[in-house]
């Protein structure tokens, strides 16, 4: 999986593509961790625009994010989830614990 | 002898500093000996000279060199000695065997010698050329011990890992409970993406004979999913024997991974309830793909999305355990299935299996339907292996309890017979009064099963106990202290109607008591056990309550109707009094004699 980070203003966008699984553990936390730890930032929004699949662990990921985020007080948004990526989410009920956009 | 350390040298071994490259020179003429040990020496390498064939093997074997260098002379006799000797050995540390041919030697003594060593140098041989070639073989040496060394560490890893997943695999296999009733009703394939599976199914039932059924998928896959599930399919198993309800378990469970399990871990779950004489499905879906109820013919009577998160994400004060129920009027199967089947890549790498593929695959009979499903799946899959784990569960709804989960309550002798030199020590009396807090909090069925599990009743009778203190335990509270309407159970939708107005009175209940008095006692040479139930309610009709029930039609008349015709069967005597308001019921434990 391949991740690109752009930063306009206040929000970090990471985004993702290919597939988000388990094998891309240590690439999506690298790209996090950054912007859990920079002040400017209070939005953190993953890109899912070009993922074409993800499966639990990839789900966790998100979940321990956004517990992360919670404790340095910045929220994460889900943004442009497409096809097999919005049904996943969709089953998993995740718009109850993330905004998506 | 020893020689001394040599100099450094730009050809000497890739070698710990402190501790210069060693190599053992055998079987050489003293003329060849000092044509070699300037030269070694330039190679900054250290000499052993060791005259005993088996001190050579012995101290190379142990690593006290890399290399050992042997003269070949005519007819290779040490050569060939130290060739058989070291066939069978497992060297702490690998060393290279080299011969050193004498100049002119011939194509047939080489080949003989290459297949006595591990390499040969011929005679004359130049510094550079011998300090160059030394360099390699330790190289490689060091390089061959490295990958030795990494492969014995995986190895081992692989061992580690392989008894760690055997011990997990008896710990799982004991903490599913199996029960043979259940299982027969239960059609189900789990294919694990590892030697664990992280997909738990279970079927499992309740003391009043509602059969849970259960599909858990944890995180991932392997030995770490597998542990996710271990707690849910423990909690499943524990209160379903229990009685508890669905939305009972699934709060549990998900209270009990919250509280151990890391955040990036969870468990999708389906949990579902099958009461046959209700013909009432219960459904929890926390994110699984929908659960499909299918009628005889494979056509699709309902569905239930995920409409939870999975569990071990929320906090228990967030937790939703709402549960979807669904009234069903012919006998169906409920097809629960994991996403590592719906999600499934084809042949082609791209397409899943999706409900396409599914609901093509469970059209038709349902004797065959699982292997169906399962064809299907490898057909469209065209040998390419699951990247998840896998499962497919389908549990029959029958309109009635099975055949013999019935008979086991009326049907069973009355009483244990009596063995001989069997003592009577086990006379005893209880009493209790539940008060409006504890009626409402109270859940009935796990209530009176722990009941009768304490109060130490012989095993083959406390189905027959459990039948009685339910059904006159029920009644009590439904028409005594809650005053309930049973003319509703005539009415179309009365059966719903009739529950809200149970869960609605139940909740505001400020007022109102049962009581309860259990005693075994000796009589005319037996032993009974005698149930005594006592509501603060205005009384009902029980002769009317019968009459109504006896006339009911459909699943009513086969839960209630048939519950009082169960307790009348397994009772010596049931007798109503104070207009419905007391109830007796007496159970022969031990018959005289």
């Amino acid at each position: 999986m391949q991740t690109q980070i752009s930063i306009i203003k206040e929000r970090a966008r990471i985004s993702l593509s290919g597939r988000f699984d388990f094998n891309a553990h240590r690439s999506f936390k690298a790209a996090y961790e950054g912007q859990l730890r920079a002040a400017e930032v209070s939005e953190i929004e993953i890109d899912l625009g070009n993922v074409e699949y993800l499966d639990s662990a990839a789900l966790g990921m998100l979940l321990l994010l956004r517990d992360q985020a919670a404790s340095a007080h910045k929220t994460v948004i889900l943004s442009n989830c497409r096809g097999v990526v919005q049904q996943i989410l969709d089953i998993a009920n995740f718009k109850k614990l993330f905004t998506i956009q | 002898m020893d020689s001394p350390p040599p100099p450094q040298s730009a050809g000497q071994p890739d070698q710990d500093a402190a501790a210069p490259a060693q190599v053992i020179v055998f079987a050489c003429q003293a003329q060849l000996r000092r044509e070699l040990e300037p030269m070694l020496a330039v190679a900054g390498v250290r000499v052993l000279d060791i005259a005993d064939v088996d001190e050579v093997i012995e101290r190379a074997d142990r690593g006290d060199a890399g290399v050992v260098l042997c003269c070949a002379e005519e007819g290779c006799t040490s050569l060939r000695m130290l060739s058989e000797r070291r066939v069978h050995r497992r060297p702490t540390c690998p060393w290279a065997l080299v011969a050193l041919l004498p100049a002119g030697t011939g194509e047939a003594e080489v080949a003989v010698v290459q297949g006595l060593a591990d390499d040969f140098l011929q005679m004359p041989l130049s510094a550079s050329w011998l300090s160059a070639r030394l360099g390699l073989y330790l190289r490689m040496g060091a390089y061959v011990s490295r990958m030795q060394a990494q492969r014995a560490a995986l190895q081992q890893y692989q061992d580690e890992a392989e008894e760690e997943q055997r011990i997990a695999s008896h710990l799982i296999s004991r903490l599913e409970g199996r029960d043979p009733l259940a299982d027969r009703l239960m059609h189900a394939w789990v294919s694990p993406a590892h030697q664990l599976s992280g997909d738990v199914v279970a079927v499992a039932r309740s003391p009043d004979d509602r059969v849970n059924v259960l599909l858990a998928d944890g995180t991932g896959h392997g030995l770490a999913a597998a542990i996710s599930v271990l707690p849910v399919s423990d909690v499943f198993h524990r209160m379903t024997d229990r009685g508890f309800d669905i939305a009972s378990i699934v709060t549990e469970m998900n209270r009990k991974l919250r509280s151990c399990m890391p955040a990036d871990r969870f468990v999708a779950c389906v949990a579902a309830s099958i009461d046959m004489r209700e013909r009432m499905i219960e459904v929890w879906n926390g994110g699984c793909p929908p659960v499909i109820l299918l009628g005889s013919d494979g056509s699709m009577e309902r569905f239930w999305r995920s409409r939870h998160m999975a569990l071990g994400i929320l906090d228990s004060s967030d937790f939703d355990s709402s549960v979807e129920r669904f009234a069903y009027v012919e006998q169906c199967q409920l097809m629960v299935v994991s996403d590592g089947l719906s999600e499934a890549l084809g042949q082609d790498g791209k397409h899943r299996f999706g409900d396409r593929e599914l609901i093509e695959a469970v059209r038709g009979p349902a004797a065959s339907r699982l292997q169906r499903v399962v064809n299907q799946l490898h057909d469209f899959a065209g040998g390419r292996a699951l990247e998840d784990d896998a499962s497919v569960l389908l549990v029959d709804c029958l309109l009635e309890p099975h055949a013999e989960t019935t008979a086991d309550v009326p049907a069973l002798p009355a009483a244990v017979p009596r063995s001989p030199g069997r003592g009577r020590s086990t006379h005893w009396a209880m009493e209790m009064r539940l008060g409006p807090a504890q009626l409402r909090r109270i859940t009935l069925v796990p209530f009176v099963s722990g009941l009768v599990e304490q109060l130490g009743i012989p095993s083959r009778l406390r189905s027959n106990v459990f039948c009685v203190l339910s059904e006159l335990l029920a009644n009590a509270l439904d028409y005594g202290v809650l005053a309930l309407d049973p003319a509703l159970l005539e009415l179309p939708g009365g059966r719903e109607r009739l529950r809200e107005d149970r869960v609605n009175r139940l909740a505001a209940l400020t007022y109102g008591s049962l009581w309860i008095k259990a005693a075994v006692e000796p009589s005319g040479g037996g032993e009974y056990l005698q149930i005594e139930i006592e509501d603060s309610g205005p009384g009902f009709d029980v002769e009317s309550l019968e009459a109504r029930l006896a006339k009911l039609k459909g699943p009513e008349s086969v839960r209630r109707g048939r519950g009082l015709e169960l307790v009348r069967s397994v009772c010596e005597e049931l007798r109503f009094d104070q207009n419905g308001r007391r109830v007796v019921a007496v159970i022969l434990l031990l018959p005289p004699g």
